[in-house]
C-alpha cells in the first residue's frame, strides 16, 4: 500500500515537474520576451495556466489573464487594480503577509515557487501551485508573473492520504482510499493532458533501463502519429530528425543521463515522417533518480514551437535580437544601428573585451574595439566587414582578424555580421565573435606537426628513393660512359653519357655492333680482346661520332661470368680523350715554335734557376753576345761575366720578382765578354713561374746595345759642350750689353741734356736723330738682353694688376705718329667688354704688343693697321683675352709662317735689309706668351697682311688698380719738398754719365760730390757725412763693390748711408748681388729720371730728421739679408672711397691727414729705436698703434701686418735682426702707401681744379656759408670739412685764401679751436664777427 | 638724425670713421680728450665712439670722466679700438656700461653695432 502510495506519489511529483518544466519555460519565454507586448499578450492570454501580473510598485495586480480570472471566479478585468493579496486564503496567516512572505523571496531570490492556498471570489479555498518571478514590464514597469496551477485535488488526495498515514487506517480501507485517489489521479492526469493539450505541449518517459518510452496524447498529435497504431522508441523517433538535429538530442540527452541535470533544446523533427512537414520541437528534459541515485528514467515535455519560431523571425525585430542572443550564448554578441553604434553586447562579449556592457552602449564599435589591424596599421571603418554588411547585407564571415580589449591588448576573434532586415530595409547588424586564441594556438601547433610529419614522410621516401636511385645516378652522372657488351660484341647497357661522347643516344646504341661505331683499326683491337677473355685498362680507341667525326676514347673493360663461369661479356668505362689528344698535340707544335725562337732569336736567352741563379739553358744568340759556348755558360759563376759595378744593378728588382710582386723588369747593365771587353746590355727579366708557385726559373733576356750606349754617351757629352756655349754665350751677351749701354748712356744722356738747353735748328734736329737713334740701338740691346734672359729661363713674370685698356691706349699714343708719318692708317677699336683690371705682368704685354705693332707698322706701306680685342670669361674671375694685330702689309709666305718665331729668323733673309731688326722681336713675343701661358697663332697671306693674335689666360683682378702716375712734376715737387739740400756722392769714372746724373741730381736742388773711382769715395764718405751715395759698379782702381764694403765698415754713421749701385748690368743676378755686398738699391743705366727722383725720395730722410738722426746711435742695418720689396697694391682707395660714400674730397682729405700724419712715421721710429730712452720706445708704440689703426680702416694691409709684426717684435724685445727685419718690411710697405698716397693726392688736385673751373655758377654768396662753418666748428661737428670745402672757391683774394687755408690746416689737424679763429679771421675780413 | 660723437687721436681715422657714419648720422668729431667731454656735454649726443689709446687722456680716463658728470652719464660708449680690452674696460663691458668693437671693423660691422645700441 506503502509502494503504492509511493508509486503515485513518484507520479504525482513527476507531473509537478513537468508542470514546472512548463511552466518555467513559459516564464523564460514571458521574460525573454518581456518588452514584447503583443507576443506577451497573446502567450498570456492563450495560456492554459493562470497568470495575472501585480505591479511591484504598489502590489496591485494590473493584469489577468482569461484562465486566470475563471479560475478565481473573477470576470474579466475585474481584478485589475485590486491588492495581490486578494487571491490568497486567510490561513494562520492573513493574506497580505502571505504577500509579503513570498514578496520578500522574490526580491531575494528573483523568484519563487511553491503551493499556496488560493481564494476565489465566492471565498472558495483551493491548492495551487504557483510560479512566481519578477520581470520588468514595458507597460507595467517591475512586475510580479505569476503562474497558477490548480492543484487542489491532488493537494487533498496527498493531505488525505497523509492524514490516513498518520492515523494508521486499515490497509483495505486504504487501497480502497488509494483506489479512489488513484481515480482521481488519473482524473487529475486527463486534466494535465487537456491543459498539455491547450498548451500544446506534450509529456513523455523514458526508461533509461528498458528504453521503453511512453509519450503523451498531446505527444502523438506533435510528433503526427497515431496513437493506437504507433509504437514509439527512440530509434523510430530520432531518423525522422535531420541529423544535425538527432545529433543534438542525443548528445543532450545523454549529457543529461550522466549528468543528471536536465536539459532545453530545440531541434527539427519531420512530423509523422513527413519530409515536407519539419517543425520546431522544444524539448525539456529532465533525468529521474531511483532512490539509490542511479538514473532511472528520463522525463520531459515536447513543445511545437514551428509557429512561434516562424512568428518570432517575422514579428518583432527585438525578439529577433533575443533569438540572436539566446542562439549564442558563450560567444560575444553586439548589435549595431546603421551609424555603426552598439544597441547591445551581450555580458560575455562585454567581457571578452575587458567592458562593462554599459560602457560599450551608443558608442561606434568598430572604433572601440576593431580601430586597427593587428600590425597597428589603422583599420579604415568603410572596410570593416561589421560596416559593410549595413551596406550589401550579406552576412559576412571573417576569421583572421583581431579586436582590441580595453587595456589595449588584443586577440584573434571569429566573427559574423549578420544584417538586422526589416521589411526588406537593413536597419543594423549583430555581429557574433569569438576569442579563437586557442584555435588559432592549436592550428598552427596542428600545422607545424603535419608540416613535420610530412617532412619525416618525405625524408623516408627520399631514403628509400635514394637507395633505388643511388646506383643509377652514379653511373649517369659520371662524365665516363658505362657500357656492357655480349659475348658477340653487341651493346647490352649503355649510361646516359653515351650521347655526349658517341652521339648516339641509349636507344640507338642498345643492341648495335660495337665494333661499328669504331675506326676499323680499333675494332680489330677489340675483337682481339674478346676473344681472350682478359680484361683491358687504358685502351686508346679511335671512336666515329655519330656526325661521322673521330673521337679518342680511352677504355677500360673487365670479362664478366655467370654462376657457372660462362663468359658473358664485358663491362667497362670509356672516356672521351680527344681533348686530351689534342692539347697533347697542339703542345708538341708549340714546343717546336718556341724552340725555334729561342734557338734564333736575334737577342740573347738564357733559362736560370731562380733560387741559384745557375744557367739552365742559353740560346746561341746568347752565347754570341757573351762570347762562351753553352757548356761554358753553364758552367760560367755570374760575377765572372757581368760587370762588378753593375753587378747588383737589378737586385732590387730580383728580390720583387721572386716575391711575386712584379712579373718582369728591365735593366740596363754591363756584362764582359770572354775577350773582357764591356758589352752593354739591355736585361729584360720576366717569370716562368704564376702567382702563388714557389719561383722556380726566370727567363733573361739580353740585348746588346753597346753601340747605342756609346752613340748616347757622345750625344751627352755634344749636350754638355753646347750648354757651356750656351753659358758662355749669355755671359758674352751681358758683357757685351754692359760694353754696348755704358757708352750709349753718354750718347742718350748728353742728346737729352743738349735738347733741354733748346738749341738753333739744325743742332737740335741733329741732337734728337742722335737721341732717337740710341733709343734704337738700347731697344735693340734690350731686345737681345730680353732674349738670352728668356733662354737662359731667367727671366721671371710679375703678377699685379693692371689695366688692358691703358696698355692699349699707350700702343696707340706710341705708334699713331709712326703711322702717320708712314701714311698709313693706324686702327684702334676701343672694346667696352673688356675687364677693368686683369692680374699679369703688363710689362711684359706691353712689350709683346709693342714687338707686334712696330712690326705691322714696319711691314705695311699703305692701307691699315688694326688693334682689336677679345675677352672671353671662362669663369667668375678667370679668362682669357685675345689681341689680334692686324696689318696690310706685305705678309708672310705658308711656309715661313713656322720659321717666323725662331729667333735671328725673318720671313726672308732680305728683309733684314730692307726693313731692320734684330729678328729677336717674334722670337720674344712668342717666349714671352708661352711664359704666360698663353698662345700667339698668325693668319697671313702674301701682299694682303697678316693677322697676329695672342690669346693670353688672365686672371681678374679684386682690387681695382691705382694707376701709378710718373708725373715728373710731383715726382720733382715732391722730392724737392723733402730732399732739399740733402748732400750727394756720386762715384762714377765715366764723366759722361757724372755729367748726366749731376745735372739731374742738381734739377732738385741737391749738393752732389763727385768721386772718379772707388778709392776716393771711400776716402771721401770718411770727411764728409752724405745723405746718399750713388756707386758706379765697374771702376778702375775700386771697383763700387769693394767702394761699398769699406765704407761700411768705416764708422757707425757710414753703416747706415743709403748706398745705391748704378750698374749697366741689368741682369737681375747683378742686382742682387749689389745687395748682398751692403747696397741698399740699384739704378739701371742708361739712367731715368724719374726712377732717379724715386730713389732719392726713397732713400734720402728729411733735412730735419738728418739732423736730429746725428744724435743717435745704434747698430748699423743690416741689408743683406733683406728681400726686395714685393710689388702689390698697397691700399685699396675704392673701399674707402664705398665706405665714405664715394666723397672723393674726404678720400682726399683723409689721405692729406694721412700724409701730414705718417710720412716721417718711418724716421721717427727709427730714431726711437736707436734710444734706449723707455719713453721713446712708448712713443713708437702709440705711434705703431695709431698706424696699424688707420692701416686697417684704409685697408693698406701690408702696412697694416708690417706694423703689427714690428710692434709686436719691438714689445717682446726680441733680437735686433728680427727687428730690423720688421722695420724693413714695415719702410717698405709704409713707402708704398705714401707714394700712392701722394700720387692720389695729386691727380685728385688735378681733378678738383677743373672741377672747380666748370662748376663756376654753383658758387654761393660767402656769408651765410662763413656763418654756417662757425656754428659747425664750435660743435665739433664732421660737416666742418663738407662746409668748409664749400668756402675754399668762395675767397677771392689771395690773402682771403691763406686764411682760408688756415682754417682747412687746423681742421686737418682737428684742432677746432685754431680753426675757429682763422675762420673769425677771415670772416672779419667780410665783416662779419662772431661772439667769442 | 642721431648724433654721435667720434673721439679718435688719429685725425686721418677720425676722418674715416666719420666719414663711414656720416651719412646716417649727425658726427662731432674730436682729437682731444678734454674737449671730448666738453662736447658730450653741449651736444649731448645719443652715442659716444671712443678710441682707448690717445695721447693725453686715454679713453678709459674719458670714460670714467663721462660717467662722473650727471649729464653724460646716461650716454652709452662704444670702445673702437685696436688694442685688447683691459681688465677696467671688460669690467664695464660687463656692467653693460660700455660696449666694445676692434679697430679696423667693416662698416657694416660698425653700423650694425652703433645701430644695436641706439
Amino acid at each position: 500500500m506503502t509502494d503504492l502510495l509511493n508509486i503515485n506519489w513518484v507520479y504525482f511529483t513527476t507531473l509537478s515537474t513537468i508542470f514546472l518544466v512548463v511552466l518555467g519555460y513559459l516564464l523564460h519565454l514571458l521574460q525573454k520576451s518581456r518588452k514584447k507586448e503583443a507576443l506577451n499578450r497573446e502567450v498570456m492570454s492563450n495560456m492554459a495556466e493562470g497568470m495575472y501580473l501585480v505591479s511591484l510598485k504598489d502590489a496591485m495586480i494590473v493584469y489577468t489573464n482569461p484562465k486566470f480570472e475563471s479560475m478565481f471566479g473573477y470576470d474579466a478585468g475585474e481584478m485589475i487594480g485590486q491588492h495581490v493579496s486578494i487571491v490568497n486564503a486567510p490561513t494562520n496567516k492573513s493574506p497580505q503577509d502571505t504577500a509579503k512572505e513570498i514578496m520578500v523571496v522574490l526580491i531575494k531570490d528573483g523568484e519563487w515557487h511553491g503551493e499556496v492556498e488560493n481564494i476565489k471570489k465566492d471565498g472558495t479555498r483551493f491548492w495551487c501551485y504557483a510560479n512566481v518571478s519578477i520581470f520588468n514590464h514595458s507597460q507595467y514597469g517591475d512586475v510580479i508573473i505569476s503562474v497558477h496551477t490548480d492543484i487542489n485535488e491532488i493537494k487533498l488526495a496527498k493531505l488525505k492520504i497523509d492524514t490516513k498515514e498518520k492515523e494508521k487506517q486499515h490497509v483495505t480501507a486504504l487501497l480502497e482510499e488509494n483506489k479512489q485517489v488513484t481515480k482521481k489521479l488519473l482524473n487529475s492526469q486527463k486534466l494535465l493532458e487537456q491543459a498539455q493539450s491547450l498548451a500544446r505541449i506534450g509529456h513523455w518517459t523514458l526508461d533509461c533501463i528498458t528504453e521503453e518510452v511512453t509519450w503523451s496524447k498531446e505527444c502523438y498529435r506533435i510528433f503526427g502519429r497515431n496513437i493506437e497504431t504507433w509504437k514509439p522508441s527512440l530509434n523510430n523517433f530520432y531518423q525522422d530528425m535531420p541529423e544535425k538535429d538527432r545529433y543534438s538530442l542525443i548528445t543532450a540527452n545523454q549529457k543529461a543521463l550522466k549528468s543528471g541535470n536536465s536539459f532545453n533544446l530545440d531541434c527539427r523533427y519531420f512530423r509523422g515522417s513527413n519530409r515536407n512537414d519539419l517543425r520546431w520541437l522544444k524539448f525539456v528534459n529532465k533525468a529521474e533518480h531511483s532512490r539509490d541515485g542511479l538514473i532511472v528514467r528520463m522525463v520531459g515535455t515536447v513543445q511545437d514551437i514551428t509557429e512561434e519560431k516562424q512568428a518570432s523571425q517575422t514579428i518583432n525585430k527585438l525578439h529577433n535580437f533575443n533569438r540572436l542572443i539566446l542562439n549564442s550564448v558563450g560567444e560575444g554578441i553586439y548589435g549595431i544601428d546603421l551609424d555603426g553604434k552598439t544597441t547591445f553586447i551581450n555580458p560575455a562579449g562585454a567581457a571578452m573585451l575587458g567592458w562593462k556592457p554599459e560602457e560599450l552602449m551608443g558608442k561606434v564599435q568598430h572604433d572601440v574595439i576593431h580601430h586597427h589591424f593587428q600590425d597597428g596599421s589603422l583599420y579604415p571603418r568603410v572596410d570593416c566587414p561589421t560596416y559593410t554588411v549595413l551596406k550589401g547585407g550579406e552576412v559576412q564571415f571573417v576569421d583572421n582578424e583581431f579586436f582590441w580589449r580595453k587595456d589595449g591588448s588584443n586577440f584573434p576573434v571569429e566573427y559574423t555580421c549578420n544584417p538586422i532586415i526589416e521589411d526588406g530595409v537593413i536597419k543594423g547588424s549583430v555581429v557574433t565573435f569569438r576569442d579563437i586564441t586557442i584555435r588559432k594556438k592549436v592550428e598552427k601547433n596542428h600545422w607545424e606537426l603535419s608540416l613535420k610529419l610530412e617532412k619525416l614522410v618525405e625524408e623516408r621516401n627520399k631514403d628509400l628513393t635514394d637507395n633505388k636511385q643511388r646506383y643509377q645516378n652514379l653511373v649517369e652522372s659520371l662524365s665516363d660512359w658505362i657500357w656492357e657488351i655480349n659475348t658477340q660484341g653487341n651493346i647490352t647497357y649503355s649510361s646516359p653519357q653515351a650521347f655526349s661522347i658517341t652521339g648516339y643516344t641509349v636507344d640507338e646504341l642498345i643492341g648495335v655492333e660495337c665494333s661499328s661505331i669504331v675506326s676499323k683499326e680499333s675494332s680489330q683491337i677489340i675483337s682481339g680482346f674478346l676473344d681472350k677473355c682478359l680484361p683491358f685498362n687504358g685502351l686508346e680507341l679511335q671512336q666515329i661520332h655519330k656526325d661521322g667525326s673521330v673521337n679518342y676514347i680511352e677504355i677500360n673493360g673487365q670479362p664478366f661470368f655467370d654462376h657457372d663461369g660462362i663468359f658473358q661479356g664485358f663491362r667497362g668505362i670509356a672516356r672521351d680523350i680527344t681533348a686530351r689528344i689534342k692539347t697533347q698535340k697542339e703542345l708538341q707544335k708549340s714546343e717546336k715554335m718556341f724552340r725555334a725562337i729561342f734557338e734564333q732569336a736575334a737577342v740573347g736567352v738564357v733559362q736560370v734557376e731562380s733560387k741559384t741563379g745557375n744557367i739552365v739553358q742559353a740560346n746561341q744568340k746568347y752565347c754570341d753576345i757573351v762570347g762562351y759556348n753553352i757548356k761554358e755558360i753553364k758552367q760560367l759563376a755570374p760575377q765572372k761575366h757581368i760587370h762588378p759595378d753593375d753587378y747588383d744593378v737589378d737586385k732590387e728588382n730580383m728580390t720583387l720578382l721572386l716575391a711575386g710582386k712584379i712579373n718582369h723588369f728591365s735593366q740596363e747593365k754591363r756584362y764582359y765578354h770572354k775577350d773582357k771587353s764591356i758589352i752593354w746590355v739591355n736585361k729584360s727579366v720576366s717569370r716562368l713561374w704564376t702567382s702563388g708557385e714557389e719561383p722556380n726559373f726566370h727567363l733573361s733576356i739580353i740585348e746588346d746595345i753597346t753601340e747605342r750606349k756609346l752613340m748616347e754617351e757622345k750625344l751627352h757629352q755634344a749636350m754638355l759642350n753646347a750648354q757651356t756655349a750656351s753659358d758662355t754665350k749669355s755671359a758674352f751677351l751681358a758683357t757685351i750689353s754692359h760694353e754696348i749701354r755704358t757708352p750709349l748712356a753718354g750718347i742718350l744722356g748728353m742728346s737729352e741734356l743738349l735738347i733741354s738747353k733748346k738749341p738753333q735748328d739744325p743742332i737740335l734736329s741733329y741732337a734728337k736723330t742722335i737721341e732717337r737713334s740710341g733709343k734704337i740701338l738700347l731697344a735693340i740691346i734690350n731686345d737681345v738682353l730680353d732674349f738670352s734672359k728668356i733662354e737662359a729661363g731667367k727671366l721671371e713674370l710679375e703678377s699685379i694688376p693692371f689695366s688692358p685698356k691703358t696698355i692699349l691706349e699707350d700702343i696707340q699714343n706710341l705708334f699713331y705718329e709712326s703711322a702717320v708719318k708712314k701714311n698709313i692708317k693706324f686702327n684702334y677699336v676701343e672694346n667696352t667688354t673688356l675687364p677693368y683690371t686683369l692680374i699679369g705682368d703688363p710689362t711684359r704685354l706691353q712689350q709683346i704688343l709693342m714687338n707686334l705693332t712696330s712690326n705691322a707698322i714696319k711691314f705695311t706701306s699703305h692701307g691699315k693697321v688694326t688693334i682689336f680685342t677679345k675677352w672671353t670669361s671662362l669663369g667668375e674671375s678667370y679668362g682669357e683675352i685675345e689681341f689680334h694685330v692686324k696689318d696690310e702689309g706685305i705678309g708672310i709666305p705658308k711656309s715661313k709662317i713656322r720659321e717666323l718665331f725662331l729667333p735671328f729668323e725673318q720671313s726672308d733673309n732680305t728683309t733684314t735689309r730692307k726693313f731692320g731688326g734684330t729678328g729677336l722681336g717674334l722670337a720674344i713675343v712668342k717666349n714671352l706668351v708661352n711664359l704666360m701661358k698663353g698662345r700667339v697663332d698668325v693668319y697671313s697671306r702674301p701682299n694682303e697682311g697678316s693677322d697676329f693674335q695672342i690669346v693670353i689666360p688672365s686672371k681678374l683682378s679684386s682690387q681695382p688698380l691705382i694707376e701709378l702716375n710718373s708725373n715728373s712734376d710731383f715726382v720733382t715737387n715732391v722730392v724737392q719738398e723733402q730732399i732739399a739740400g740733402a748732400k750727394v756722392l756720386l762715384v762714377e769714372d765715366n764723366t759722361t754719365i757724372q755729367m748726366i746724373v749731376s745735372e739731374f741730381l742738381k734739377e732738385v736742388g741737391l749738393d752732389v760730390d763727385h768721386a772718379i773711382n772707388g778709392l776716393k769715395a771711400v776716402e771721401m764718405s770718411n770727411k764728409i757725412e752724405y745723405d746718399i751715395i750713388f756707386m758706379d759698379i765697374q771702376m778702375p782702381e775700386m771697383d763700387g763693390y769693394e767702394a761699398t764694403q769699406l765704407i761700411r765698415k768705416q764708422n757707425i754713421k757710414s753703416k747706415k748711408i743709403p748706398i745705391i749701385a748704378l750698374t749697366a748690368h741689368a741682369m737681375i743676378e747683378e742686382r742682387e748681388k749689389c745687395l748682398a755686398i751692403g747696397m741698399n738699391d740699384h739704378l739701371s743705366k742708361p739712367i731715368d729720371k724719374n726712377q732717379l727722383y724715386f730713389i732719392l725720395s726713397k732713400w734720402i730722410k728729411s733735412k730735419k730728421l738728418s739732423i736730429t738722426s746725428q744724435d743717435t746711435k745704434g747698430d748699423a742695418v743690416k741689408w743683406d739679408s733683406h728681400k726686395l720689396p714685393k710689388t702689390t697694391p698697397s691700399f685699396n682707395v675704392s673701399n674707402i672711397l664705398k665706405d665714405i660714400n664715394g666723397n672723393r674730397s674726404l678720400l682726399h682729405s683723409i689721405l692729406h691727414s694721412f700724409y701730414k700724419d705718417f710720412s716721417n712715421s718711418v724716421n721717427e721710429v727709427k730714431n726711437c729705436l736707436n734710444s734706449t730712452n723707455n719713453e721713446n720706445i712708448i712713443h713708437i708704440q702709440k705711434l705703431l698703434h695709431s698706424i696699424k689703426g688707420v692701416a686697417g680702416t684704409i685697408y693698406a694691409y701690408h702696412l697694416y701686418d708690417s706694423t703689427d709684426t714690428l710692434k709686436k717684435a719691438i714689445q717682446k724685445g726680441e733680437d735686433k735682426e728680427q727687428v730690423q727685419r720688421a722695420l724693413y718690411d714695415f719702410e717698405n710697405s709704409m713707402g708704398q702707401v705714401l707714394i700712392m698716397v701722394s700720387n692720389i693726392l695729386t691727380t685728385e688736385k688735378k681733378k678738383e681744379r677743373i672741377n672747380n673751373k666748370e662748376d663756376p655758377f654753383c658758387l654761393r654768396s660767402i656769408e651765410p656759408v662763413l656763418i654756417e662753418l662757425n656754428g659747425l666748428i664750435a660743435s665739433n661737428d664732421f660737416n666742418s670739412f663738407k662746409c668748409y670745402e664749400e668756402l675754399k672757391p668762395l675767397v677771392q683774394t689771395k690773402r682771403d685764401a691763406h686764411d682760408c687755408q688756415m682754417i682747412g690746416d687746423c681742421l686737418d689737424q682737428m684742432d677746432f679751436v685754431g680753426a675757429k679763429s682763422a675762420l673769425g679771421k677771415l670772416a672779419a675780413a667780410y665783416d662779419i664777427h662772431f661772439k667769442k | 638724425m642721431r648724433k654721435l660723437l667720434v673721439v679718435d687721436d688719429v685725425p686721418s681715422n677720425l676722418k674715416l670713421i666719420a666719414g663711414m657714419l656720416y651719412s646716417h648720422y649727425n658726427i662731432c668729431i674730436s682729437s682731444k680728450g678734454e674737449e671730448a667731454i666738453k662736447i658730450a656735454i653741449s651736444e649731448k649726443p645719443d652715442l659716444i665712439i671712443l678710441d682707448i689709446v690717445m695721447p693725453d687722456m686715454d679713453g678709459l680716463d674719458i670714460y670714467l670722466s663721462l660717467k662722473e658728470d650727471s649729464l653724460t652719464r646716461n650716454i652709452p660708449v662704444l670702445f673702437y679700438t685696436a688694442k685688447a680690452i683691459t681688465k677696467e674696460i671688460e669690467k664695464e663691458l660687463i656692467d653693460g656700461q660700455a660696449y666694445y668693437i676692434t679697430k679696423p671693423a667693416t662698416k657694416t660691422d660698425l653700423l650694425a653695432m652703433i645701430n644695436s645700441i641706439i
